[in-house]
C-alpha cells in the first residue's frame, strides 16, 4: 500500500513471458485500479523534494520562484496540477527547450509514508541561435540574419538582434529584455533600431533610426506598458512626381515620447475570437523629453466579440484617435493617423481615405472606424474537423472618418466634423486563419459614401495582416 | 497666378525669413527655395535671386530649415513654380529660357562659349574654395559652421547632421583632389581666379557689354557671399577686395536690384529678412 506508480509494471521474468504467470499477474492488475482509484482521491500526500535535474547557467531563485506552489499540494491530483502549472511556468520563461516532470515517491532516511518527490528534467537552450534566411519581394531582395541569446545572465534575459541588408534599404533592430525574476508579467526591455518604410500612397519614405525603453506590468487584470522612445526621423520623397505638400515635409526631425497603454483581453483567441472582449488605449506625450516634435495622441481599440448559434460568431469593433499639436508647428505626415485599406475600411485602397494632395494621402489628425462582422462556418462545412475549421465566411458593414481638425473650435464642431461625410462599404469573404497570429482575407466590397479625392477598391479585394478592423 | 516664391537661406538664428520681391513686368511666376541656412553654398540663394531679379520676374523668397530635403537633386536653391520644381542654376536658366526669358540672347556664339567657361572657372575655384573654407577648415568647421548647420535641429540631431555633412563634403574634396591643399593654396587660387575675372571686367558694368548676363549673376552671387559672410578670418574677403573693379561691380548691382525692392519688400513680406549690406 502507498506506492505510487509513475513507472511500468514490474519487470517480467527473466525466463521470458510464461503465459501462466501472466494470468496470476492478470488477476492481481484487474484488483489493483480500485485500489488505485482510492490512492488518487483521497490519499493526503507531502512533496518532500522538488529535484532540478539539467540545469547550467540558469540561477537557482528565478526556479524557486516557479516552482514554489508545487509544495504547497495537498493530495495526488493537486501535485499533478501544480506540477503542470509549474511547467507551463518554467517553458514560459523561454530559457529550456523541454521539461519534463516525474513524479516518485520519496527513497530514503527522512521519507515520509506519504511523501514524494518531484523531479523536473530540464534542457536548457543554446547560448546562441542563430537564423539566416533570404527574403524576396516588392522589387527588392534582401538577407535577414537573427542571433538571439536565451537566459544570457541565468535570470531570463534575452538579447537578440536582427539585420536586414537588402538591395534597397537595410534595417536592423537590437533588443535586451528582462522579466522580474519571481514576477513574468512584469519586466522590462530597451530596443535599439533602424527601421526604413516606404509608403506608396503618400509618395513618402521613412527612415527611423531610434531607441525605446519600455516596462510591462500587470495591474489586476490589465496589462500597462510605460515607453520612452526617442527617434531620429528622415522623410523623404519616393518619387519625383511626388506633391508639394509631401515635399515640403522632407528632412530631419527628432521626436522624444514618452507613451502610455493599457490593455485589456478577455478574448479566447487573438484571430477569430468566439468570445470576449478587447480594449486597448494608447497615448503618447512627445516633446517635453527633447526632439523638435511636439504632441498628445491619443488613440484606442475596442472589440466584442459574442457567440451565436450555429457556431456562427458576432462581432463588433470601433477605433478611433486624435492627434493634437503642440505649440504652433502643425502635425508631420509620420505622426498623423491613416484610414482605409483591407485591414482597415474595407473596399478602399490601403490609406487611401482622407486629405490629400494630387493622389497623395497625407492622413488626418482625428479618426474613428467601425465594423460589424458575422463569422461562420464556410457553407455545406467541407473539411470539418481539419483544414476546413481554419475557414470561415464573413459578413462586414465597415465605416470610418478621417479628417483634420481645427482645435480653436470647441468639441462639437469636432464632432459635427467627423459625422459627416462618412465613409461606409458591405460586403462578404473568406478568412483564413494563419496559426494564432495572422489572418487572410478575401473579399468582395460595395464601397459608399465615397468623397471626391478617395481612390476606392470595390469589387474582390485581399487584405493580409495582424490587425484587422 | 500665385506669387512666385524663392526659398532661400534660413539664417543662422533659426528663424524663418519671407522676402517678397516684385518686379513691374513678369509673366513667369517662380518660388525658388534656398537653404535654410549657411550651408557649403552660402551664395546660391543671391546668384538665383540675382538672376530672377535680372530676368525681370516677380519671384518671392521663402526660407526652410529641410530645403535642402525638399529639392529633388538635394541641392539648393531650387524654384517652385506651379506643379514644377526646378533645381540648381543651370536647369533654372533653361527653364527659365524655355519661358521665354533670357539674358544671353544678345551673344553671339563664341561670346556665348566664352560665359559658359567663366561659369565653369567660377564653379570650381570661388565654389570649391568657399566649400573648403567651411568645411576643411578646422578652426571655421569648429566654431562657425557647426553651429550655424545644426542651428534648426535640437540635439543630438545637430551634431549628428553636421558631423554627416562635414564627412560628405570631406570626400568630395578628397575625390577632386583638394583634400591636401592648405589654405594657402586655397587662398592663392581664389586669387588667379578674382585676377581673371577682373581683367575680363575691366571697366565695363557687366562682364558681356551694357546688359547683365547669368556670369554677372552668378559672379555676383558668389563675391557677394564671400565679402559679407563672417568668418574667423578676413583672409578670403579681403583677396576679392584686392580687386576695386570687382567690389564696384558687386555695389552696383546690388543697389540696382536689391536695395530698391527692400522697400517693397518690408511692407509685403511677413517677416524681416536679416539682408546683409556692402555698405557698412
Amino acid at each position: 500500500m502507498g506506492t505510487v506508480h509513475a513507472r511500468s509494471l514490474e519487470p517480467l521474468p527473466a525466463s521470458g513471458p510464461d503465459f501462466g504467470a501472466l494470468g496470476e499477474e492478470a488477476e492481481l492488475v484487474e484488483v489493483e485500479p480500485e485500489a488505485k482509484q482510492e490512492i488518487l482521491e483521497n490519499k493526503d500526500v507531502v512533496v518532500q523534494h522538488v529535484h532540478f535535474d539539467g540545469l547550467g547557467r540558469t540561477k537557482d531563485d528565478i526556479i524557486m520562484y516557479e516552482i514554489a506552489d508545487v509544495f504547497k499540494a495537498k493530495n495526488l491530483i493537486d501535485v499533478m496540477r501544480k506540477s503542470h502549472e509549474a511547467r507551463e511556468k518554467l517553458l514560459r520563461l523561454g530559457i529550456f527547450r523541454q521539461v519534463e516532470v516525474l513524479i516518485d515517491t520519496c527513497q530514503g532516511d527522512d521519507a515520509l509514508p506519504n511523501g514524494l518527490d518531484v523531479t523536473f528534467e530540464v534542457t536548457e537552450l543554446r547560448r546562441l541561435t542563430g537564423s539566416y534566411n533570404t527574403m524576396v519581394g516588392n522589387n527588392e531582395g534582401s538577407m535577414v540574419l537573427g542571433l538571439k541569446f536565451p537566459n544570457l545572465l541565468g535570470r531570463a534575459e534575452k538579447v537578440t538582434f536582427q539585420f536586414s541588408y537588402g538591395t534597397k534599404e537595410t534595417s536592423y533592430g537590437l533588443s535586451f529584455f528582462k522579466p522580474q525574476p519571481g514576477n513574468f508579467e512584469r519586466n522590462f526591455s530597451v530596443n535599439l533600431y533602424k527601421v526604413t518604410g516606404q509608403f506608396p500612397w503618400s509618395s513618402l519614405r521613412e527612415t527611423d533610426r531610434g531607441i525605446s525603453t519600455e516596462f510591462n506590468f500587470p495591474i489586476w487584470k490589465t496589462n500597462h506598458t510605460l515607453k520612452w522612445e526617442g527617434v531620429w526621423r528622415e522623410l523623404g520623397c519616393l518619387a519625383r512626381t511626388a506633391s508639394f505638400s509631401v515635399r515640403e515635409e522632407s528632412g530631419h526631425s527628432l521626436k522624444s515620447s514618452v507613451s502610455h497603454a493599457m490593455v485589456i483581453d478577455s478574448r479566447n483567441s487573438s484571430i477569430l475570437p468566439k468570445r470576449g472582449a478587447l480594449l486597448k488605449i494608447n497615448q503618447e506625450l512627445a516633446g517635453y523629453t527633447g526632439g523638435d516634435v511636439s504632441f498628445l495622441k491619443e488613440d484606442f481599440e475596442f472589440q466584442l466579440n459574442k457567440q451565436l448559434l450555429w457556431d456562427s460568431v458576432f462581432s463588433a469593433s470601433l477605433w478611433g484617435g486624435m492627434l493634437v499639436p503642440i505649440g504652433d508647428k502643425p502635425s508631420s505626415i509620420a505622426d498623423r493617423f491613416y484610414l482605409g485599406g483591407p485591414t482597415s475600411v474595407r473596399g478602399f485602397s490601403m490609406y487611401s481615405i482622407g486629405p490629400q494632395s494630387d493622389g497623395d494621402y497625407l492622413g488626418g489628425e482625428a479618426y474613428w472606424a467601425g465594423g460589424l462582422h458575422l463569422y461562420t462556418p464556410l457553407p455545406f462545412r467541407p473539411g470539418r474537423g481539419g483544414f476546413g475549421d481554419l475557414f470561415r465566411t464573413h459578413f462586414f458593414l465597415n465605416a470610418g472618418n478621417l479628417c483634420n481638425l481645427n482645435y480653436g473650435d470647441g468639441p462639437k464642431a469636432h464632432l459635427q466634423k467627423l459625422a459627416e461625410y462618412i465613409r461606409w462599404s458591405y460586403g462578404a469573404g473568406i478568412v483564413l486563419r494563419l496559426g494564432n497570429i495572422a489572418r487572410l482575407e478575401l473579399n468582395y466590397c460595395f464601397p459608399m459614401g465615397v468623397q471626391s479625392g478617395d481612390r476606392i477598391c470595390d469589387g474582390v479585394q485581399f487584405g493580409a495582416g495582424i490587425r484587422f478592423l | 497666378m500665385q506669387l512666385p516664391l524663392l526659398f532661400s537661406a534660413k539664417k543662422a538664428h533659426g528663424s524663418s525669413t519671407f522676402a517678397a520681391l516684385r518686379c513691374p513686368n513678369g509673366s513667369v511666376f517662380s518660388i525658388t527655395f534656398s537653404q535654410a541656412r549657411d550651408r557649403g553654398r552660402t551664395s546660391l540663394p543671391t546668384i538665383r535671386e540675382a538672376f530672377l531679379q535680372m530676368c525681370n520676374l516677380p519671384v518671392r523668397v521663402v526660407c526652410r530649415a529641410n530645403a535642402e530635403y525638399m529639392s529633388p537633386s538635394g541641392k539648393v536653391p531650387f524654384i517652385h513654380v506651379g506643379n514644377q520644381v526646378v533645381s540648381e542654376l543651370g536647369p533654372i536658366v533653361q527653364f527659365v529660357k524655355a519661358k521665354g526669358h533670357s539674358l544671353s540672347d544678345g551673344l553671339d556664339e563664341v561670346q556665348k562659349a566664352e560665359m559658359k567657361a567663366y561659369m565653369e572657372l567660377v564653379n570650381n575655384m570661388l565654389l570649391t574654395a568657399e566649400l573648403y573654407l567651411q568645411w576643411c577648415d578646422d578652426v571655421t568647421v569648429e566654431e562657425i559652421t557647426h553651429p550655424r548647420y545644426g542651428s534648426p535641429y535640437p540635439w543630438p540631431l545637430n551634431r549628428i547632421l553636421s558631423y554627416q555633412k562635414q564627412w560628405e563634403i570631406r570626400r568630395k574634396m578628397k575625390a577632386i583632389g583638394w583634400a591636401g591643399k592648405s589654405l594657402e593654396q586655397v587662398l592663392e587660387d581664389v586669387d588667379q581666379c578674382c585676377q581673371a575675372l577682373s581683367q575680363r571686367l575691366g571697366t565695363q558694368p557687366y562682364f558681356f557689354n551694357k546688359q547683365p548676363t547669368e556670369l554677372d549673376a552668378l559672379v555676383f552671387g558668389h563675391l557677394f557671399t564671400i565679402l559679407t559672410t563672417q568668418l574667423i578670418t578676413d583672409e578670403l574677403s579681403e583677396k576679392v577686395k584686392n580687386y576695386g573693379n570687382l567690389t564696384a561691380f558687386c555695389r552696383r548691382i546690388e543697389q540696382q536690384y536689391f536695395e530698391g525692392h527692400d522697400k517693397d519688400s518690408s511692407a509685403t513680406a511677413s517677416a524681416r529678412c536679416a539682408k546683409r549690406s556692402l555698405l557698412r
